[in-house]
């Protein structure tokens, strides 16, 4: 295993509460919700499990709250055709292709073909599609909770991005607690009138 | 200078856009030294970062040296020496330069196009000895985009793909690296083909509908010969939401990697940089004046 300290960025006599702060950002860095039907997910899940045990090899001595990455297996859906489930199945396996070509065999296009359809773009990248795809899913079956939360992650995660940016600064100097504290020290500096 | 994939300068540390600078004029001092000095001037930022990705990869120092400069005689620039990952983004650089302009001379006749290219001809012979399959991939993706653009192609992710295509293969196609690092620069690569194509079409909304030429946007938008302003307020949402997906797919990627040296620049360009050209080409959020 590696390095434990290096792994949470923390140094030698880090304290417990450097430990644990550190151990909190890096769960929200590789939290599987980022990465949700990306292709990446079990890059991301494997640099949780190494934080995991970094964590886990720090607070030896203490229960440890860790996060466990949550299999993200959404399974059978019981109301869906067996044609269905096992294009799922296909789908999660990561043979796109394959599974397109079962899912075009089907001639009657309801919701759940939409919303596979709409997922199947998903995970190539084809994220306007999807949505398109997604809405009439919806919109043929409103009250299918699934269809609903896909939706919602999928049209979410450009504001998680900005919020990150946000969260590191992005616009900060243009507060104007900031632009006052600029002048002030501008000032100072120029004719040391302070 | 070409490039949409640009670093927030004001938020740069002053050693850190020192280093960043040390990246661009090695790019065009690394091109200049080994294909001659006219294929200088497809000097792109996009590449500045490519550069920088693939070398971060790896935890060797970056050299600088202090060196003159063509354009810049008066005071001595930091330049970077004997970088692979500079080297390559400086080639492919060339190639991708190279096959657009012999396709802009295909599709519209454009002689300047053709002469340009025909400047770079004998240096992408060389380059294509070393990067044979990558020219492949540059010239028959482009072939694709171009014959999508001639069919009006109104599927916006449909009409993306060739580019991203070419992109996802330029950055995994240095040699470098472990296949976890390609998966990761694969899915880079490709997310930053859709932004940068889908940026340039909204860009060139104007020019299009002027000149009477293709553009996705009008044609998945359904364009009605409405005020162009009201065109982009109408399409502003959903073009916005790809556009921060992209980003958003970018970024968390990038936050995989193992990067050793030059994060903060990497970090600087992903969330600042992107996100402030992103806001500017949409016409929307504050604007920066000291943004490159």
């Amino acid at each position: 295993m590696n390095n434990p300290y290096e792994v949470l960025g923390v140094r030698q006599n880090a304290s417990e509460d450097e430990i644990k702060a550190a151990y909190r950002e890096l769960v929200k860095k590789y939290h599987p919700d980022k990465y949700q039907n990306n292709p990446l997910s079990d890059l991301a899940e494997e640099k949780l499990q190494e934080v995991n045990e970094a964590y886990e090899a720090l607070m030896k001595n203490q229960t440890s709250n860790n996060y466990k990455a949550q299999n993200n297996n959404r399974g059978a859906n019981q109301q869906s055709s067996p044609e269905y489930n096992s294009i799922r199945g296909i789908i999660d396996t990561g043979n796109l292709d394959f599974a397109e070509q079962r899912l075009n065999q089907i001639v009657n296009r309801d919701a759940e073909w939409f919303f596979l359809s709409g997922m199947i773009a998903y995970k190539r990248g084809w994220y306007d599609d999807s949505v398109n795809k997604l809405q009439t899913a919806v919109s043929m079956n409103p009250n299918n909770f699934e269809y609903q939360s896909a939706l919602k992650n999928i049209l979410n995660s450009g504001r998680m991005y900005q919020n990150q940016a946000y969260g590191r600064g992005y616009n900060s100097n243009d507060d104007m607690m900031c632009k006052m504290c600029q002048l002030y020290m501008c000032a100072d500096c120029l004719c040391d009138c302070i | 200078m070409l490039g949409y994939v640009v670093p927030e300068k004001a938020e740069l540390k002053m050693r850190e856009y020192e280093v960043y600078s040390a990246y661009y004029c090695g790019i065009c001092k690394s091109v200049g030294e080994r294909h001659g000095q006219l294929p200088r001037f497809t000097l792109n930022y996009d590449f500045v970062f490519l550069a920088l990705i693939l070398a971060a990869i790896d935890s060797a120092p970056d050299k600088i040296s202090s060196e003159h400069c063509m354009i810049h005689h008066i005071k001595k620039k930091n330049v970077l020496k004997e970088n692979e990952a500079m080297d390559y983004a400086g080639d492919v650089m060339l190639i991708l330069a190279y096959y657009k302009l012999m396709d802009d001379y295909v599709d519209d006749h454009s002689y300047p196009s053709r002469a340009m290219a025909m400047m770079l001809s004998p240096t992408i012979k060389k380059l294509k000895n070393q990067h044979a399959s990558l020219c492949d991939i540059v010239e028959s993706q482009l072939r694709e985009l171009s014959n999508l653009e001639k069919e009006q192609c109104a599927e916006l992710d449909r009409v993306e793909e060739p580019f991203a295509q070419i992109m996802e293969a330029i950055f995994t196609s240095s040699g470098a690296a472990d296949s976890s690092v390609l998966k990761v620069l694969k899915h880079i690569g490709y997310h930053l083909g859709k932004w940068i194509y889908l940026m340039d079409a909204y860009e060139d909304i104007e020019e299009n509908i002027e000149k009477g030429t293709y553009n996705p946007l009008l044609f998945r938008f359904d364009y009605k010969n409405e005020r162009i302003e009201d065109f982009k307020e109408r399409i502003e949402t959903i073009v916005e939401f790809n556009l921060m997906h992209y980003l958003a797919e970018i970024s968390n990627a990038v936050a995989l990697l193992n990067l050793k040296k030059n994060k903060g620049i990497l970090e600087n360009i992903v969330y600042f940089g992107l996100l402030r050209k992103t806001e500017k080409v949409l016409g929307k959020g504050e604007t920066n004046e000291q943004s490159i």
